[in-house]
C-alpha cells in the first residue's frame, strides 16, 4: 500500500515540479568602471521535487551556475521539497551602454515552459551625443545641423581626436566647456546625392568602454 | 482506500497507454514555432508577416555570436549582436553602412537570435530603436521564435 502511494505521489511530482523564486528580474545600475557584475537567483522548492534537465544563459556575456553544488562538488540539479538554492549568474559588461536585459533559461523536468532569469543592467551614458544620426533628405537645403554632447560624469572627459569619412559632410567641432559640452556643426557640401558618412570621436576617459565613440550623417530619399 | 489506489493506478496505465499510442500513431509532439498575433509581445512580428513583405524592403540582422551566425545565418543578413568579445563600433558602422543602403535605407529591420530566451535580438532592437529608426525611418522587430523559426521554415540550415 505504502509503495503504491509514493508511486502515485511520485508520477504527479514529475508532472508539477515547481521551483519558486524569489524573483524572476533583478536590476542593477552598474558604476561606469565595472567590468563584471554578479547576481543571484533564490529559490525555494515548494509543492514537488524539481529536476533541472538544463541551465544556459544564451549570452556569451552571461555565465550561470546552480548553487549549492553536491557533496562531489557535481551541479546539484535534482531538488526536494523544502530545499533552497539559488542560482548565479556572472555578467561581463562589454562595450555596451544603456540598459540592456539578459536571460538566465532553466528548463525543468516536466514543465514545457523555460524559466527565464532576467538580469537587467543599466550601464551608463558617460559621454552623452544627441542626437546619434543627423540626416537631410536629398534635394533639401544643406542646411547646418549639429550633434550636442554632454559629460555626466563626476571628472571631465576631453575631446581629443575627431575624423570624418565623407568629404561631403564638412564639420567642425566647437567646444563649448572643455571637458564637460561640446557641439560638432555639419553641413553638407551637396543634398543632390544619396550618401552617407561618419564622424569618429576619441576621448580621454580613462574607462575603455567610454573613451571611443561615432556618429552618423546622411543624405537620404525620401520616404514615401 | 484500496478501490480508490486500483482505481487512480488504471487511470494512470489508461492515460500512458493513450499517451503511448498517440506518439507511436502520430509521431512525436510538434516543436516547431507558432505564432500569433496574441503570441506577440510589443515590438516581436512573425515570420510569416515578414514573409509577405518586398524582400528588398527589410533587413535580417543576426544577433547571435558571430562563430554560429557565419555558421548558418539567413542569407543577406548582418551580424549585430551584444557579444562581449565583439567590438560595438565596428558591428554599429557595418550595419548602418548596410541599413542605409547608400541613401535609401530599408523600411524594416527584423533581428533574430538563436531562441527565445536569448534577449540579445530585444537588446540590439532597443539601441537601433532608441538610436537610429527615427531618423533613418526604419521600424525595428524581433522575429518571434528567432532562428528556431527561420530554421522551421526552411530559411536558414
Amino acid at each position: 500500500m505504502k509503495v503504491a502511494i509514493l508511486l502515485i505521489f511520485g508520477l504527479s511530482s514529475l508532472i508539477n515540479a515547481e521551483m519558486v523564486f524569489k524573483t524572476k528580474l533583478v536590476e542593477i545600475t552598474a558604476k561606469p568602471d565595472v567590468t563584471e557584475i554578479t547576481v543571484e537567483f533564490p529559490f525555494e522548492i515548494m509543492g514537488s521535487a524539481a529536476e533541472i534537465i538544463e541551465y544556459e544563459a544564451p549570452c556569451t556575456c552571461l555565465t550561470a551556475r546552480v548553487e549549492p553544488l553536491n557533496p562531489d562538488r557535481s551541479t546539484k540539479l535534482r531538488w526536494d521539497i523544502g530545499e533552497n538554492g539559488r542560482i548565479f549568474g556572472r555578467f561581463k559588461m562589454g562595450n555596451f551602454k544603456g540598459t540592456v536585459d539578459k536571460a538566465i533559461v532553466l528548463k525543468m523536468k516536466g514543465v514545457d515552459k523555460p524559466i527565464q532569469l532576467v538580469v537587467r543592467v543599466t550601464i551608463p551614458i558617460l559621454f552623452e551625443i544627441q542626437p546619434s544620426t543627423l540626416k537631410w533628405e536629398i534635394g533639401e537645403t544643406p542646411t547646418e545641423k549639429t550633434f550636442k554632447i554632454k559629460v555626466n560624469h563626476d571628472q571631465p572627459i576631453k575631446l581629443i581626436e575627431n575624423s570624418g569619412t565623407s568629404g561631403n559632410f564638412p564639420y567642425e567641432v566647437k567646444t563649448i566647456r572643455e571637458g564637460w559640452e561640446y557641439e560638432i556643426k555639419v553641413k553638407p557640401s551637396s543634398t543632390e546625392k544619396p550618401g552617407m558618412g561618419m564622424i569618429r570621436l576619441k576621448t580621454d576617459c580613462a574607462i575603455k568602454r567610454h573613451e571611443r565613440h561615432q556618429v552618423f550623417v546622411v543624405v537620404k530619399k525620401e520616404r514615401k | 482506500m484500496k478501490m480508490f489506489l486500483m482505481g487512480s493506478f488504471g487511470i494512470v496505465a489508461l492515460a500512458s497507454l493513450g499517451a503511448l499510442g498517440t506518439w507511436k500513431i502520430v509521431g512525436p509532439p510538434d516543436r516547431s514555432i507558432t505564432c500569433s498575433e496574441d503570441l506577440l509581445e510589443d515590438g516581436q512580428i512573425c515570420l510569416s508577416e515578414v514573409q509577405g513583405w518586398d524582400n528588398q524592403s527589410y533587413l535580417w540582422v543576426d544577433a547571435r555570436p558571430r562563430n554560429i551566425w557565419e555558421k548558418n545565418g539567413v542569407e543577406g543578413s548582418i551580424l549585430f549582436t551584444d557579444d562581449v568579445n565583439e567590438d560595438y563600433l565596428a558591428l554599429e558602422e557595418t550595419f548602418m553602412f548596410a541599413a542605409s543602403r547608400e541613401g535609401d535605407p530599408y523600411r524594416t529591420i527584423v533581428i533574430y537570435c538563436s531562441e527565445e530566451g536569448c534577449k540579445s535580438s530585444e537588446t540590439i532592437a532597443s539601441v537601433l530603436r532608441e538610436k537610429f529608426a527615427e531618423m533613418m525611418g526604419f521600424d525595428v522587430y524581433v522575429l518571434y521564435g528567432g532562428w528556431k523559426a527561420l530554421a522551421d521554415a526552411g530559411l536558414v540550415n
